[in-house]
């Protein structure tokens, strides 16, 4: 019996010191590894790839290590994608503006020469336009700039979703007098949303802007608001044209414009700014529209602060 | 940027009596990292089947599929269990949630099969923005669908995968409904800096993409590429 | 490779899907628990029925053995013995003498034994009570049984006391001084004095001796197969004395054991078929969740080790429940069965021996893994995809064409064929327990017939006349004369009566048969040698005495019917031929049919009669014990020869067979008899109310049993109609909803019910009876016909019926509720 029971201690110890052995075997390797993998992180190498995506500690340790390293490498990417956008962007203001310039230089030689009062007049008032055209260009450029630098900051408050409409709806008022479309306004003053008012008030105002543009004389924009579990609906409905399906998806990126219309006034940024300042907030928009049918454009703004 | 999932002449055929189904036949296909993808396209033409390769969930009939670097196909049973827990996130029309758990359990469930550590702050941060924070403690059968859906999303998300695979996450919810949870997954996935490839026949719901690829008889037809700047 | 910690998420599962499945959880632990409960029970029953069965065979004995050789033994034979791989021990016991008389007392009967060291502290130490002092060394001491002490008047006596005995042996009788070197009490009571080695050198006495030597074996393990009884006798080469006795115990043991290995075989089989079947179908009812599990990433493993959580879970409490059971029934039930079992013991003290834990839990928990590994298996193989778009296999359906027959019938027919596997496992679970009701009903109402030993013509009463055994024919007294003969019969409840005459004669020596008898009576029976008396036996044929029987015509004929060649009943009447008792001697009967006896009466006239010897019997209703032949002749011719032959015994045959007031009659003639003490009788309806008795307990642990395992099988079959209609919930619904009313939709599951009943008792019908049959002709030693208790199985097919029947009915009601039928048809989407 006695025999027994020391050969199975015995046999237990054997058993135990094999076991430890493995562990610390394994606890090794696993080390080593990791600190190959830091190593090459360190020196910015990509990670040599040792998962084989097993149920093993080793294997979940270096798939957390892997997306560490990826999102490294995303964020070296993004500032370089940034630094692209800008110098971009640079090119753009100075391909934008480049017509005006050469405009107003044009109508201040031929001003210098023109001694006829009344055509005077005549080239001040394009000059005017021209400035205004480049005030106009620059100053969305500048807008969009910030935006797409990030510098501005998007400071949200609780405020009445009204007054930011109100305060839109006044601005596009006059022109749409002058198209002779009505508009009209369904909104409880009483619903409040989370936002930023300055720039929300500029992306309601281009989307208006935007349907007066592309609706006929005669037509009607009606703006509804309506709230749902999370976010806050705001829809602009136009009688114009509407948007084909194809091109509902492109509208919203920058510098677009309908093909059909290059003759409107615009630069094709309104949308554009609209749709980033709302995501910037957490929220969405979206287009619902068929071609000759008018377009139904909906703001999504949450209703309560994401942080 | 990185192409994170990328599909060879993938190939999916499927007995059906004495008929052999082509519901994929060729499909060159690859989604960029942070993309919202859209894959639209009929009944029957093939499109769940390809977000089921995408998933890993079933093994194709010819061709490869790449996501996030690996060879999908290469790997066993196993594996691919692993690899759908660790990289990939579902959310599904119905069928999401395991009923015997709760909200939270189920939101969890990726991160402890996976023996992982629990990040509270994140879940939490998750449930609050999906709005389920109250629901925590509820089983699946108490919830709405709309709920349900959030709670899916919400597990999609919490392990931080790299990819996050819908099929009509909106297909069982009303209207208002749908928009909240498309405009929610919208959100998160870029929050989260999610890439996101939903199927949907709708085409309301497909225009919140940032990408829509159009697949018919299990071929691609159309694939437009918008914003890719952002 | 480090191991992810990722188990307690799968326990957690497990656990959550315990509560969840809360019903089918249960109905599996209730299955684990019946079945360990009777596995518990069965093994205890084993052990108690071993230990106590050894525990009384010692005790009766006098000695812890399995066998013994009779007859003395040589020492060749008992190396054999000590050389057979089977046998543990070998004792060895031999007579030494016998006492005569000791100072206070002249009429003893203690016999004086030597035990060798083998026997002395292996074989009886378990058969004594008490012991003091030490086994006699000297030729003048003995170690005293209490009860010896006692028959010798010595009842005060104790260790390193003297006394004087005289005492026996092969020398003669002496008378010498001996000292008591111990004392000890056994359970037997023997009156033995244990003397030493020399003692028995010097009593001249061999162990080859006939009746002087014993050879006492133990067997390594408690159960011994007959084969090696067999090989064990055959390597003996015994003598023609010589004798090799197997306890009936240990012969019976491998029979019992079988029985109980069978039960607990069927036991776990039952159990096997429920779990695999529960888990099974609630496997693939939760195609869906298994899919989802994957998909979320739970790896295959992971899920199979979730689903062997799961059972773990469920049958550690099904086992503990049972055990606990076990336990708590074990000191009600665990008694009756051993006493049942052939245990006459008063007080039974129940064996809970750990290995009976151990083994029980052993047992159970390999059922329990090896009914749910498949199933695990199965849920780790559910593809995803496939699990996406699952709806259950309704529409699987086999297409028929147009096949004849009533549609309710066809449709209750699809339904029951269409998982053939499924049904299998739930008709071979029912016709399991059915198969093993039948069977311990039918060996149970066969046992009477089976061991009873039936009476002399199937007499309802024999009365013996206790006097004709005494040696002295003075002795003897005419208790059943002819008044009594009427007295019996004055009831009129007795339809008629056989009476057996006897009177003592003496054969005298011839060389012919007589000597060739004698030669083979001594061989067989005698100590003494035939050669020793032959000479007395010439001179004085008296002192070898012998009887002479009278039989009726009715007995005549009866017992002629036994012979080998029947003799002409003419010349038996008229007292030319005769029959002999055969006493167990190997004559064969056509060697001596033309030879011839003759006798004269004892304390007659010597007038000698002679008779043709027609043939012999073995039938010891005829036996009285003399040494010269007993010899049976016709009772006309007896009275005929000896005009006052005594009446030995009478066999009564009532009007009708159990007729307690004709026994009453005859009880009561023997009361008022003048000599009611002198008779003696063997009842057939006494003989009965104690078969009966027996039978009653075993009837009820048997039912006890197959209740049940009827249980579990019936449980079985309530879990797979349960889960069958939920699954056809919405397929019911859509008939419903398409004209079929209720009533048929009751019409389909009453016939898929009777269809399940059917089968099972089908099978019953052709297995189930088949290995009834089998075992039933294993035990029928006796060669009863085979017969099915009918009111049992008639009962048992009614059951099975109703049971079969309500349960879907039940299920559907329960399930459908008042629900319209929309409702249902949403419900299962």
């Amino acid at each position: 019996m006695a025999e027994i029971i020391a050969v199975l201690c015995l046999i237990a110890v054997a058993v135990m010191w094999h076991r430890i052995r493995m562990l610390k075997k394994d606890i090794y390797s696993f080390s080593d590894r990791l600190e190959q993998c830091l190593d090459a992180m360190i020196s910015g190498q990509d990670i040599e790839n040792f998962g084989e995506l097993k149920d093993s500690l080793w294997d979940k340790i270096y798939e957390k290590l892997r997306k560490l390293d990826h999102m490294w490498l995303g964020q070296n990417q993004y500032n370089q994608e940034e630094k692209r956008q800008i110098k971009e962007l640079i090119s753009d203001i100075s391909h934008q503006t480049k017509t005006p310039i050469a405009n107003i230089k044009m109508y201040l030689e031929i001003l210098e020469n023109e001694e006829d009062a009344a055509r005077r007049t005549e080239f001040l008032g394009h000059l005017k336009g021209q400035t205004e055209k480049l005030d106009f260009l620059l100053q969305s450029l500048v807008k969009m700039s910030r935006l797409e630098t990030g510098i501005i900051e998007i400071s949200k408050q609780a405020a009445r979703i009204y007054e930011t409409l109100g305060r839109s709806a006044a601005s596009i008022v006059p022109k749409a007098e002058q198209k002779g479309i009505s508009l009209f306004a369904d909104c409880d003053e009483r619903l409040m949303a989370v936002y930023d008012k300055k720039w929300t008030e500029e992306a309601v105002f281009n989307i208006l802007d935007n349907a007066v543009k592309y609706t006929p004389s005669g037509g009607s924009i009606h703006i509804t608001v309506s709230v749902q579990e999370f976010f806050t609906k705001i829809s602009i409905k136009d009688s114009g044209k509407g948007i084909a399906r194809e091109r509902q998806a492109q509208i919203f990126g920058r510098f677009y414009r309908e093909p059909e219309v290059h003759d409107e006034e615009g630069i094709g940024v309104g949308l554009y700014l609209a749709r980033k300042i709302i995501t910037l907030q957490n929220g969405y928009i979206e287009v619902v529209s068929e071609p000759g049918k008018g377009a139904d454009f909906q703001i999504y703004l949450p209703n309560e602060a994401i942080s | 940027m990185n192409e994170i999932v990328k599909t060879q002449a993938l190939k999916k055929y499927y007995k059906l009596g004495d008929n052999t189904v082509k519901a994929l036949d060729g499909v060159d296909f690859t989604v960029r990292e942070g993309e919202f993808v859209a894959i639209v396209g009929k009944s029957g033409s093939g499109k769940s089947t390809l977000l089921h390769m995408i998933g890993g969930l079933d093994y194709p009939t010819g061709g490869k599929v790449y996501v996030d670097g690996k060879q999908l196909y290469k790997l066993n049973k196993e594996q691919l269990a692993v690899f759908r827990r660790r990289k990939v996130g579902f959310v599904f029309q119905s069928f999401n949630l395991v009923p015997d758990l709760n909200v939270y359990e189920n939101v969890v469930l990726p991160i402890e099969l996976d023996g992982g550590h629990i990040d509270r702050d994140f879940v939490d941060e998750i449930l609050r923005i999906l709005k389920l924070e109250e629901k925590k403690e509820a089983l699946p059968g108490t919830l709405s669908g709309g709920q349900q859906q959030r709670a899916a999303i919400a597990r999609a998300l919490a392990n931080k995968p790299a990819i996050l695979l819908a099929d009509e996450p909106t297909g069982n919810l009303d209207t208002g409904s749908s928009h909240d949870v498309m405009g929610l997954l919208k959100m998160a996935a870029k929050r989260y800096h999610q890439t996101v490839v939903l199927i949907t026949h709708d085409a309301d719901i497909a225009q919140l993409a940032d990408r829509i690829v159009q697949i018919e008889d299990g071929r691609i037809v159309k694939g437009s590429d918008v914003y890719a700047g952002e | 490779m480090l191991e992810n910690n990722n188990s307690r998420i799968v326990t957690r599962m497990a656990v959550r899907s315990i509560k969840s499945g809360r019903q089918k959880n249960l109905i599996m632990a209730a299955a684990i628990t019946l079945s360990t409960f009777m596995l518990f029970c069965i093994l205890t029953v084993g052990s108690t029925y071993f230990k106590m069965q050894r525990l009384q065979n010692i005790r009766m004995n006098g000695a812890d053995y399995d066998a013994f050789i009779y007859g003395g033994f040589t020492e060749e034979q008992k190396e054999i013995c000590e050389k057979n791989p089977y046998i543990q021990t070998v004792g060895v016991q031999g007579m030494a003498g016998w006492t005569v008389s000791t100072d206070t007392d002249d009429t003893l009967n203690t016999v004086m034994l030597w035990s060798d060291g083998a026997q002395w502290d292996v074989l009886s130490k378990p058969a004594v009570i008490w012991q003091k002092g030490e086994y006699p060394l000297k030729e003048n001491e003995v170690m005293a049984t209490a009860a010896a002490l006692k028959d010798c008047g010595l009842e005060d006596a104790g260790v390193g006391d003297t006394f004087t005995l005289t005492y026996g042996d092969k020398q003669g009788e002496h008378t010498a001084e001996f000292t008591i070197s111990g004392l000890l009490k056994t359970y037997k009571n023997e009156k033995i004095f244990y003397v030493s080695k020399p003692f028995l050198d010097k009593s001249g006495f061999s162990l080859d001796d006939y009746g002087r030597g014993f050879l006492y074996m133990k067997f390594k393990y408690p159960v011994v197969p007959e084969r090696v009884f067999r090989e064990l006798e055959n390597s003996l080469n015994l003598g023609e004395q010589q004798y090799l006795l197997i306890e009936p115990a240990a012969q019976s043991s491998v029979q019992i054991l079988a029985g109980l290995a069978g039960l607990v075989l069927i036991t776990c089989f039952s159990a096997y078929l429920l779990i695999y079947n529960i888990l099974y179908i609630s496997v693939s009812s939760n195609v869906r969740h298994y899919g989802l599990l994957q998909t979320v990433g739970m790896t295959g493993r992971q899920i199979y080790q979730m689903v062997l959580r799961q059972m773990f879970m469920v049958g550690a409490c099904g086992i503990a429940g049972g055990i606990l059971l076990g336990m708590l029934t074990s000191f009600l039930l665990i008694p009756e069965a051993v006493k049942v079992l052939g245990i006459q013991k008063e007080e039974i003290s129940i064996a809970f021996h750990p290995a009976v834990f151990l083994l029980s839990i052993l047992i159970a928990g390999g059922t329990i893994y090896l009914g749910s590994r498949k199933p695990a298996k199965k849920a780790t193989e559910v593809s995803p995809v496939e699990a996406l778009g699952y709806r259950g296999d309704f529409g699987k359906r086999n297409s028929h064409g147009t096949r004849k027959g009533r549609l309710v019938w066809r449709l209750a027919w699809d339904q029951v064929t269409k998982d053939k596997k499924k049904t299998m496992i739930v008709l071979l679970s029912l016709a399991a327990s059915l198969s093993v009701f039948l069977c311990l009903t039918t060996l149970i109402e066969s046992q009477g017939p089976r061991t009873i030993v039936s009476n002399y013509m199937d007499a309802d009463m024999v009365l013996i006349n206790d006097t004709i055994k005494k040696d002295d024919k003075n002795d003897w007294k005419q208790l059943m004369d002819e008044a009594f003969q009427v007295k019996i019969k004055e009831g009129g409840r007795i339809k008629e009566s056989h009476q057996v005459l006897i009177d003592q004669i003496v054969v005298p020596w011839e060389p012919e048969f007589v000597d060739t008898w004698m030669k083979a009576f001594y061989v067989k029976w005698m100590e003494e040698s035939y050669a020793d008396i032959e000479t007395e036996f010439k001179q004085n044929p008296e002192k070898f005495s012998s009887y002479i029987i009278g039989i009726d015509e009715a007995a005549f004929t009866y017992l002629n019917s036994t012979l080998e060649t029947p003799i002409d009943e003419q010349s038996f009447k008229e007292g030319k031929s005769c029959i002999l008792y055969r006493d167990s001697l190997n004559l064969k009967e056509a060697d001596y049919q033309e030879e011839n006896i003759a006798c004269y009466l004892y304390g007659g006239d010597g007038e000698s009669h002679s008779f043709q010897i027609g043939g012999l019997t073995d039938d010891s209703y005829y036996r009285r014990g003399g040494i010269t032949p007993t010899i049976i002749v016709s009772d006309a011719y007896l009275n005929r020869i000896s005009d006052a032959p005594y009446v030995f015994k009478t066999s009564i045959q009532y009007e009708q067979e159990y007729d307690t007031a004709a026994e009453a009659d005859v009880k009561n003639a023997i009361d008022t008899s003048a000599y009611p003490k002198d008779f003696s009788y063997e009842s057939k309806i006494e003989e009965m109310k104690s078969v009966s008795k027996a039978q009653g307990n075993m009837m009820g642990i048997g039912i006890g049993i197959a209740f049940i395992l009827a249980l579990i099988g019936i449980l079985n079959y309530v879990n797979t109609v349960t889960g069958n209609i939920h699954n056809r919930q919405m397929e019911l619904a859509i008939m419903e909803s398409v004209g079929m009313t209720e009533k048929q939709v009751k019409s389909v599951l009453i016939r898929e019910g009777i269809l399940f009943a059917g089968g099972s008792l089908a099978l019953t019908a052709t297995l189930g009876l088949f290995i009834t049959y089998l075992l039933y002709q294993s035990m029928n030693y006796m060669q009863v016909t085979f017969a099915i208790p009918v009111l049992p199985s008639a009962c048992m097919i009614l059951f099975i019926l109703c049971v079969c029947v309500a349960v879907p009915l039940t299920v559907y009601r329960v399930v459908t509720g008042k629900k319209a039928i929309v409702e249902r048809i949403k419900t299962n989407e």
